[in-house]
């Protein structure tokens, strides 16, 4: 399922948030979201993004976890641009 | 619907996955905000750069005069048609007509309609339309509304309200000016939308039609009239579109003039020389190339995205002679195309439909 761009406001500020499904049962797999306003930034360079929030679970199968993290860089005074991408790598024993 | 929807996507997280064995890392395609600013007492010429969410991919089956059938079962009928809630375009995906839109008049299950604007999709000037099992990818989307853009009501409203529609040539208020790229003439009336306290969008001479859910198509700008000395700025959360993009440029009758409102489709500045607006191919670009500098025919006009004030001219005009851009007699093929802005193509002479290709944005890995 690809990734749902949304916003939550938190402190009065809006904050870009992606809602991403996550395999549970394979740990060789990574997800990371990162951040850029840049898109022609190489993906190595853009930030990672930690602040993970409260999410939905419903009508998940038992082996798929819902997740949302949260930009870390308010829209307001913010960039005239930003992204978000979702970034999945495997680790060597997968 | 929402089966297909979570089919296609899981085709895709598969595909990523399986790459991923062999690649180690992937990523999904960018998405995110982009901020389109309306400077105080002014008219500004924006776009919306980005794109909603995905709502169906999936394969032609079968192409009509004005339809195509997609392998999409399950879609209830009238589901993409206009209504109250927005509209909906199909994007060619692949095939010959890659990256063209076209609005979806209505559908009956997969079947859709489009608007063509009287183009047999049977016999398309781009080429064959591929049918079946290995039919070209379709994606349907739903296009950005003013309401979605500007607000849906008083609580959201980017723009200043109003109190009744304004009347006369002028409209001394908060607006959204659409332009009619369908209708022949340069300097055309565009569609003037203000929002009207107590009733929602409302353009003059039509006070009882909603146009909450106008859409506003993409690759189309839209010109934001602001009041106010300060200025008002809108937040739009989408996609970046992963697609190349194609602008369909009607046909010009003998001695026609026509002014067309265009803008970039994807988040990405471009120069003049990159962008596909003139083509030394003839049915490409949509610019023609003039004779020389004393007998210019086709231009691109820019506005000054600084200057204030309203019903402002173009501050540049930019042409093709031979196969390069110039401004007057100085080399323009460098000159960039901002991403969110809109430009006016002032066209002159008869011509056949042309097609403006605007190739898809290439990522750093």
């Amino acid at each position: 399922m690809l990734p749902e761009i949304g916003v939550e406001t938190v402190d009065g500020r809006r904050y870009l948030t992606l809602t991403y499904r996550r395999r549970t049962d394979d740990s060789a797999l990574n997800y990371e979201v990162l951040g850029s306003e840049d898109l022609a930034t190489p993906l190595s360079n853009w930030a990672v993004q930690s602040q993970t929030m409260t999410v939905n679970q419903d009508g998940l199968s038992p082996d798929m976890e819902r997740v949302k993290v949260r930009d870390s860089v308010a829209i307001e005074g913010g960039p005239l641009h930003r992204y978000l991408r979702l970034r999945v790598t495997q680790s060597d024993n997968g | 619907m929402k089966t297909l929807l979570r089919l296609s996507l899981g085709l895709f997280l598969l595909v990523t996955l399986r790459g991923l064995r062999a690649q180690t890392v992937a990523a999904t395609p960018p998405a995110g905000y982009w901020k389109l600013t309306a400077r105080g007492a002014s008219d500004s010429m924006l776009s919306a750069p980005l794109v909603k969410r995905s709502a169906l991919l999936a394969r032609v089956t079968a192409v009509g005069q004005d339809t195509i059938t997609l392998a999409a079962d399950g879609v209830a009928d009238g589901a993409y048609a206009p209504g109250s809630g927005g509209s909906y375009y199909a994007q060619f995906v692949s095939g010959a007509l890659e990256g063209l839109c076209c609005r979806i008049l209505g559908n009956v299950g997969g079947e859709l309609t489009l608007a063509t604007d009287g183009e047999d999709l049977r016999s398309h000037a781009l080429g064959v339309i591929a049918a079946g099992a290995a039919g070209d990818l379709v994606r349907i989307r739903p296009c950005w509304t003013v309401a979605d853009v500007f607000g849906a009501d008083g609580a959201t409203l980017q723009l200043d309200a109003v109190a009744d529609l304004p009347t006369g040539p002028y409209l001394a208020s908060d607006a959204i000016l659409l332009p009619d790229n369908g209708a022949p003439g340069v300097e055309k009336r565009p569609l003037t939308i203000s929002y009207v306290t107590g009733a929602g969008w409302r353009a003059p001479g039509s006070p009882l039609t909603d146009l909450a859910a106008q859409p506003l198509p993409p690759g189309v700008p839209f010109m934001v009239r602001r009041q106010r000395a300060d200025p008002v700025e809108m937040v739009l959360v989408g996609y970046v579109s992963q697609e190349p993009f194609q602008l369909r440029i009607l046909a010009l009758a003998p001695g026609e003039d026509r002014d067309v409102a265009v803008a970039l489709a994807h988040p990405v500045d471009r120069s003049l020389a990159d962008s596909g607006l003139f083509s030394t191919v003839a049915s490409s670009g949509a610019i023609t190339a003039s004779p020389d500098a004393l007998n210019v025919r086709d231009v691109l006009l820019e506005f000054d995205p600084e200057r204030r004030g309203f019903a402002l001219p173009p501050a540049r005009r930019f042409h093709v002679v031979g196969a390069g851009w110039h401004e007057s007699d100085a080399a323009a093929d460098d000159q960039i195309l901002q991403s969110g802005a809109g430009y006016l193509l002032r066209l002159r002479g008869e011509r056949a439909v042309r097609y403006w290709m605007q190739a898809a944005p290439v990522w750093n890995p």
